[in-house]
């Protein structure tokens, strides 16, 4: 099991005044994933097997007095608050509220661990992960008041937290095409290389294969798969630069044509940075180096995409999931 | 049966010889223990998608025509929904797995999403093919939330696009309530794209102040019907 920590989180701007007073009010629970206490934002890495023994712990401990006066200063009673945690499994898209209590009720701490055969399934996802948000929401609706919370669920606080396959080895493996392929896709028989578009759009896509197709001219990539020398190495350098240029390109045109709006991104949202698209413009942030933030690296996509392939040429782990994908294949 | 899965590698292979006009017999692999019902569940679903093709009027030997892909893919949601829940949790989350199943399924594929004859395969579900592609044609997210009974279907949203992207693939199609909403208005009325656009767009914006999984079932029925205003 491997840890990694994103970014320090970044304050989500939301159409509501005086929630300032929720925002550390989670503070006090601790999630804990295989025995050990994961920060909120991260994403853990497991091994598949993991998956299915896994334990998944959290203490919630609320300090009553603060969150009645975080609830004061919005005028809401403790009674219309609830604590839910939800578990968001990726591969079916199926979600199960793991738990819930109303924060009037929830006067002491408690442990809720999931392990064995209380391990619901979609914590068991081990073919895309899953996600596990916990937040205080309001339970009911109430009289819409501009800049206050009013739509029933609306969260005050939430935390998220992440876990992900270690190596999903069928992501973006370069599919062999031969002389009708090559016909089909209206491409020269001599073509070597194509990038096609996949089955889904850059921003709906949890995985860069399902934005993108690489096509490789079949007898080369047997004769990738074959070499280990350095021209097989330079090769898939170049396949890996083309594939790159390609998902720029394609989240380029998005962000231009205002397809995809940029708000949940800049404002760092779970959801938008989880996808395909979000994946990509987090590496952009990382590749553009020091002083950038996703805002700037949205912007350069849009003014300047070949900037940021250069960029991300250097550090995307496509190189290294082609690579490993070659190696793989070839066993 | 053990469990049988396939490698991409495998898959991709199949593919080339496929296209070529050429026989390939893929390697399969076994892994954990026995199940006793698996291999029977299995040629239960092949066989369940058979007839649905059958009883929508095509033949298996025929490429399959647009207009009976409707009553199929009808008859094919329940198949679907008790492949799903009979099926052993341990195959649910092996990519493998579904690839396997893809390949034994290939005959059913080939007729529900025919090579075009002008395009040529660039059309073709195998041309650009994938375990999650697969799951994502055969195992609709809807149905594997149960939310779908038959007949349900989510066609009279006008550009069908509305539910593969504005909720099915993205968060929104977590919600089984919410989801739910969606499906009860395409039930009772047709949308255009361009209202379906602004509802999406509102779903949006929404999502990311609230979340949906608090809401029971009412009152996200009161939220969808709040964006149809």
């Amino acid at each position: 099991m491997s840890s990694v920590k994103t970014r320090s989180e970044q304050r989500v701007v939301r159409p509501f005044l005086g929630l300032e007073n929720f925002q550390d009010l989670l503070d006090s629970c601790v999630l804990k994933v295989q025995r050990k206490k994961v920060a909120p934002g991260s994403t853990t890495y497991l091994d598949s097997s993991e998956f299915w023994e896994l334990d998944l712990n959290l203490t919630l401990a609320l300090d009553q007095s603060k969150t009645k006066h975080a609830a004061d200063e919005i005028d809401v009673s403790l009674q219309d608050l609830d604590f839910i945690a939800v578990a968001y499994g990726n591969t079916f898209r199926q979600s199960q509220v793991l738990f819930r209590a109303n924060l009037e009720q929830l006067d002491s701490a408690r442990s809720l661990s999931f392990h064995g055969s209380e391990l619901p399934l979609v914590l068991r996802d081990s073919f895309r992960g899953f996600d596990v948000v916990f937040a205080i929401v309001l339970n009911k609706k109430r009289n819409v008041v501009p800049l206050t919370v009013h739509q029933v669920g609306t969260w005050l606080v939430k935390q998220e937290y992440s876990a992900r396959p270690l190596v999903d080895s069928t992501d973006f493996s370069p599919t062999p095409m031969d002389k009708a392929m090559k016909a089909s896709l209206g491409i020269p028989s001599k073509a070597m290389f194509f990038v096609q578009d996949g089955s889904e759009s850059l921003e709906f896509a949890t995985r860069f294969a399902d934005a993108i197709t690489v096509w490789v001219d079949e007898g080369l990539l047997r004769q990738l798969q074959l070499t280990n020398g350095t021209a097989g190495r330079v090769i898939s350098i170049m396949l890996a630069k083309s594939a790159v240029a390609a998902l720029v390109e394609k989240a380029s045109l998005l962000f231009v044509s205002g397809d995809v709006d940029e708000t949940p991104f800049i404002a760092q949202e779970a959801s938008a940075m989880e996808s395909a698209l979000g994946r990509l413009v987090k590496q952009a942030v990382k590749s553009m180096g020091k002083n950038t933030d996703v805002e700037m690296a949205i912007q350069a996509m849009k003014d300047d995409p070949q900037r940021v392939v250069a960029c991300l040429d250097a550090t995307l782990d496509i190189l290294g999931e082609l690579t490993r994908n070659l190696e793989s294949d070839a066993e | 049966m053990r469990i049988p899965l396939m490698s991409q590698v495998e898959m991709n292979t199949y593919l080339t010889e496929l296209r070529a006009g050429r026989n390939f017999e893929p390697k399969v692999d076994f892994m954990g223990a026995e199940i006793a019902t698996l291999d029977y569940h299995i040629d239960n679903f092949l066989n369940g998608l058979l007839e649905s093709i059958d009883l929508a009027g095509g033949k298996l030997a025929e490429p399959g025509k647009e207009k009976v892909f409707g009553d199929f893919e009808q008859r094919a949601l329940e198949v679907c929904v008790q492949f799903f829940d009979g099926l052993p949790d341990e195959c649910k989350f092996e990519p493998g797995f579904w690839t396997y199943l893809s390949w034994r399924c290939a005959d059913v594929i080939a007729w529900r999403y025919p090579v075009n004859e002008k395009k040529g395969w660039v059309d073709n579900f195998f041309a650009r093919y994938s375990a999650s592609d697969f799951i994502n044609a055969f195992i609709p997210r809807l149905v594997v939330q149960g939310l779908i009974t038959r007949g349900d279907s989510a066609r009279s949203f006008r550009g069908q696009d509305f539910w593969r992207s504005h909720v099915l693939r993205v968060k929104t199609g977590f919600s089984k309530e919410v989801s739910n909403g969606f499906a009860n208005i395409a039930k009772n009325e047709s949308v255009n794209t361009e209202d379906a656009r602004i509802i999406a767009k509102k779903v949006r914006a929404i999502r990311s102040n609230v979340i949906f999984e608090a809401l029971d079932k009412p009152q996200a029925e009161i939220l969808v019907g709040e964006l149809r205003k």
